[in-house]
């Protein structure tokens, strides 16, 4: 029934990844992209008018796997996000700087969404204005990389999303407290 | 029957499977595919029996043909789709469509099976769920353990989750 019992492929597998207490993360490897989807990525980039394309559609890892496991895998479940933030000392901060992290998470259920490293906090408009982050992510399974601004994710809008900003820096480095942020 | 099948067919339009474009967790493309009209509109077809087994045994082996050994299955959102709209239906076709895709080890196939074994997790689990009730004078709560067992009646709280 279904057929899908008689399907042929690739095995899931994943690779050894742990935190920094030695704990396993759950990772997967995604298979090749398909076909289209190199363009359709191509297509997104040249809508949103402020990505900057870094590269083109990617099965092999997702966002997490970006950030956490350099480009190697996905890691694509809410509890492993926890399991790393939690060993790896990571903290909440609303003042970000440089190789923080955004996390975009679904305010109605609080299930995280997406990931990205911060690689440049752009001025405002004036002296006074907040600054605004600016991230290097991969979005979803099958796209690929672009560098954005924080606020600028392209999520569908029919999920309501909060931008969290975490660090791994001692909480008693004082450098760029004073940076505002904006976040929409 | 032709409103029946574009409920189904729905799920695999382009447009709402790019609505899941941008999401990297599971849990996240699950808990927006269980708010979705889309499934959510399934679920009562399925539930009003409008779409059987039939229907959809058909519908799944005539996405299945465009999948390619090695590539990643484009219609992974509708395949995940299906099963989350099954996870509240008490029928052997559902629970059997749930438990064939989260048994799948492929790589191709990843993101729908992990989606669905994560419902399943979500309905198999033991949990534990307060009611408070209303309507008397004393607000009193109620706590209500959902087992494997009571999995084939279905608990009223994963119905109403659907409303």
């Amino acid at each position: 029934m279904f057929g899908l019992s008689e399907l042929i492929g690739m095995p899931q597998d994943g690779i050894s990844l742990v935190t920094s207490k030695g704990n396993h993360i759950g990772n997967t490897q995604g298979a090749k992209v398909a076909a289209g989807r190199v363009s359709a990525f191509r297509d997104l980039c040249r809508q949103r008018i402020n990505w900057k394309f870094r590269r083109d559609s990617y099965g092999l890892y997702n966002c997490a796997g970006l950030v956490w496991a350099s480009r190697r895998t996905g890691i694509s479940q809410n509890e492993e996000w926890l399991k790393i933030l939690a060993d790896d000392g990571y903290r909440q901060t609303s003042h970000p700087v440089l190789d923080d992290l955004v996390l975009y998470r679904d305010s109605i259920d609080r299930s995280f969404l997406h990931v990205g490293r911060i690689v440049g906090i752009e001025s405002g408009v004036s002296e006074s204005s907040p600054k605004i982050p600016i991230v290097l992510s991969k979005w979803g399974h099958d796209l690929g990389e672009c560098v954005h601004f924080a606020h600028d994710h392209g999520i569908d809008s029919s999920y309501t999303v909060t931008l969290e900003f975490w660090t791994d820096r001692p909480i008693d480095e004082k450098s760029n407290e004073s940076t505002r942020i904006v976040i929409r | 029957m032709k409103n029946q099948m574009n409920q189904l067919e729905s799920l695999s339009d382009e447009k709402f499977i790019s609505r899941f474009d941008q999401i990297s967790t599971v849990e996240g493309i699950h808990h927006a595919l269980r708010r979705s009209i889309e499934v959510k509109s399934l679920n009562s077809a399925l539930r009003e029996e409008a779409i059987g087994d039939r229907e959809l045994d058909l519908f799944i082996r005539h996405l299945l043909r465009e999948f390619v050994p090695g590539e990643q299955f484009r219609f992974q959102i509708t395949l995940a789709g299906i099963a989350v709209a099954c996870e509240t239906i008490n029928k052997a076709f559902a629970r059997q469509f749930i438990d064939y895709l989260a048994g799948i080890q492929l790589s191709e196939l990843s993101v729908a099976a992990m989606v669905a074994r994560y419902g399943r997790r979500s309905i198999t689990k033991t949990v534990s769920r307060t009611f408070l009730c209303s309507g008397t004078q004393n607000r009193f709560g109620l706590v209500q353990r959902v087992t494997k067992a009571d999995v084939g009646q279905r608990s009223k709280t994963f119905e109403e989750e659907f409303v």
